[in-house]
């Protein structure tokens, strides 16, 4: 093996130009493809809508002109348009937290759930049910984000430092809040009916309005989780390489964590705790771009959405006169997706 | 009992005095202090890259001269320890620059906490360590990384990552925050790959290479860092004794062609006798012994280090002090008594 070197001319050692270009096609395919996946999110419902009608009511809103009396046009506009809004941006916020998520915790199962962030929005929304009478889901989305939060940073204060310590801590603060959830649902039949449409995971509703109160949050965690994906590769060498090469270790695991709970916070207040495409979605990306965090992070961005908007037309359309919720669609695509990448080899490489 | 041909260096100069032996390729020149007669493994083997690597070598760093060798690395009064247990306390130990150093011990002597205490993975409970005259506690982790490159022992080479790809994250002191690709790292990371003898792999997943090539993949990583420093945690456990030679013959030609400083933890005693111009043994967190190999490993210093009874004669192919160590049975009086 100690053959003489090959003097291979610089460049051409690092970044075959196959596999950039190969990385740089699938990007601008899943591009594409969030655009188509916009268009049919917009055209296709349980209303029978006509093209040319979306066209109208889109062009007729772009030129900020009044909307007509017409059904159609206000369907596209008052409610497809947010709902594909909603869908684009929760679906790149979950994506987004998964592969942080994944990467700072360097375990292939990880997702935002694990770090008690759904247990935690459960519990305030049931709670913001019974103690405040809340009643609409515009009104427990600010608590959804509280909940979420507070359950992270407890998990990361206790557990910081060991990856595998916090996900133990993770499971545990689940684990206590789970109960405390059920006993609350058992007593309140209002807070379960609350509850219970949120939980699946749906981009239906008026939640779609609480997206003009927390996109700054989404911006700013994405553009944080765009910052740390280059120390991401460092990390998943191990702490100690990662420190050696100049990476302070500690730095990371906090601004992850705070980029983590702004995204996942959001997604999950917004849509519910719609997990497996936190879970599928960097895996995924990892199978198709390889093991830069640079590269997964900009392909989950665009196929986090893809898959979520995917999920709600499929529901939109799959039964007769009623919808499937996003979040089992979500499920039931995300699924299979994992079982494919976990039959390939490349599943640990986080 | 003193084969080596030169004056041995007993806990004296460092740096002031040791010509770096820099720009020599293996078997040209003898290199001051490693006491490289024309029998060194490390040219008679040929396992060394040959000279031709020597200036591809070049444009990643410089070859420094022997005033260029760079600051040294040194110790002073440090206190080690884990969750208020001292494992060392108070020690001084400085890194000649341009040499290699070898520190070798018993198991739990403190000898890894050491080195990663002077790299800054494990924090100090007192003392300092000094870069030059700069405590490196006051310089910045990127900084510190640009002046000294460390291999831990828990490296994790995540699955599917190809070997180019590995290397190229030694640049990350030396990149902005989105890590940014220069041609500057592209050659960088050539010269890393063809100097470690990996070239040919660099487009392979590191994860389907042999346990030698895996370690050579990782120093090359390490030498992507350009640090004029090299720290190794055992970089030699977990290889078999050809690819350990290989390693050790890799590093000392680093350390000729390059004048990198390179300090390493072994197990092997007799391969850190041969391989090291300065020996450090360590015994329950202090040094017993350190300086030249010729003039430290002795029977003395090996019971007192290991609470071994053994022999010291000299390495029949380095002539290096060998240590025959002997156990309970199997020495020669018995062996030969009738069955």
């Amino acid at each position: 093996m100690l053959t003489s070197p090959t003097a291979a001319p610089a460049g051409e050692v690092t970044r075959t130009p196959d596999r950039a270009r190969r990385r740089t096609l699938v990007l601008l395919g899943l591009v594409a493809a969030l655009g188509a996946t916009a268009l049919a999110s917009l055209a296709l419902g349980v209303r029978d809508i006509h093209p040319a009608v979306v066209w109208d009511a889109l062009t007729g809103w772009a030129a900020g002109a009044p909307l007509p009396g017409d059904q159609d046009h206000r369907v596209v506009v008052e409610q497809r348009l947010p709902r594909t809004a909603v869908g684009i941006a929760a679906g790149a916020a979950l994506a987004l937290a998964g592969t942080l998520v994944q990467g700072v915790t360097r375990n292939p199962i990880a997702d935002p759930g694990l770090l008690g962030l759904n247990a935690g929005a459960s519990l305030a929304i049931v709670l913001s049910s019974v103690v405040f009478g809340v009643a609409s889901p515009l009104g427990f989305i600010w608590f959804a984000f509280a909940g979420a939060a507070a359950a992270a940073l407890l998990v990361f204060s206790i557990g910081a430092g060991r990856p595998v310590r916090l996900a133990l801590v993770g499971a545990t603060v689940t684990a206590l809040l789970t109960p405390l959830i059920t006993i609350t649902l058992i007593q309140s039949s209002t807070a379960f009916n609350l509850y219970r449409f949120w939980a699946v995971g749906s981009l239906a509703g008026v939640r779609s309005a609480a997206l003009a109160d927390l996109w700054p949050f989404i911006i700013l965690g994405a553009v944080l989780a765009a910052a740390m994906a280059h120390r991401m590769n460092m990390l998943a060498l191990g702490d100690d390489v990662a420190t050696a090469l100049g990476q302070r270790v500690g730095t990371t695991r906090v601004l992850s964590g705070v980029a983590i709970v702004m995204l996942s916070g959001t997604a999950t207040a917004l849509v519910g705790p719609i997990a497996l495409i936190g879970l599928a979605v960097p895996h995924a990306a990892r199978r198709l771009v390889g093991t830069d965090y640079r590269w997964i992070t900009a392909v989950a961005v665009v196929l986090g959405p893809v898959v979520l908007l995917v999920a709600d037309v499929i529901g939109r359309v799959a039964l007769p006169h009623s919808e499937l919720e996003a979040g089992v669609v979500a499920a039931a695509i995300g699924a299979p997706v994992l079982i494919a990448v976990a039959r390939g080899r490349s599943v640990a490489g986080v | 009992m003193t084969p080596r041909p030169e004056p041995a260096e007993v806990r004296t100069d460092h740096g002031t005095t040791s010509a770096a032996p820099v720009g020599t390729t293996p078997g040209t020149a003898s290199a001051p202090g490693t006491g490289s007669a024309p029998t060194d493994a490390a040219s008679a083997t040929g396992t060394t890259p040959p000279p031709a690597t020597g200036p591809a070598a070049g444009t990643a760093s410089a070859p420094g001269t022997a005033d260029a060798a760079g600051p040294t690395l040194r110790a002073e009064s440090v206190v080690l320890g884990y969750d208020g247990r001292t494992v060392i306390d108070g020690l001084d130990l400085h890194l000649p620059a341009g040499r290699i150093t070898a520190i070798v011990g018993p198991n739990a002597c403190g000898k890894s906490t050491l080195l990663r205490g002077m790299a800054r993975l494990h924090p100090l409970s007192g003392g300092s360590v000094l870069l030059g005259d700069r405590d490196v506690s006051t310089m910045s982790r990127r900084e510190l990384a640009r002046a000294v490159g460390m291999l831990p022992q828990s490296s994790i080479a995540p699955d599917g990552v190809r070997v180019a790809e590995l290397v190229a994250r030694g640049r990350y002191p030396h990149q902005g925050w989105f890590g940014r690709h220069s041609s500057d790292d592209d050659a960088v990371v050539a010269s890393a790959l063809a100097a470690t003898g990996v070239a040919d792999l660099a487009d392979r997943p590191v994860q389907d290479l042999s346990g030698g090539q895996r370690q050579r993949v990782w120093i090359a990583m390490v030498l992507a860092q350009q640090t004029d420093i090299v720290l190794l945690d055992e970089p030699t456990t977990f290889l078999d004794v050809r690819h350990q030679l290989d390693l050790l013959d890799l590093l000392t030609s680093l350390n000729r062609e390059r004048g990198t400083t390179v300090a390493m933890v072994l197990h092997e005693l007799n391969l850190a006798a041969r391989y090291a111009d300065h020996l450090v043994v360590m015994s329950a967190g202090r040094i017993v012994a350190e300086g030249d190999p010729g003039e430290v490993l002795t029977s003395d210093v090996v019971r007192g280090a290991f609470d071994l009874e053994s022999d010291v004669v000299p390495d029949p192919v380095s002539g290096t002090p060998m240590v025959v160590p002997r156990g309970r049975f199997h020495t020669a009086d018995r062996a030969t008594r009738p069955a």
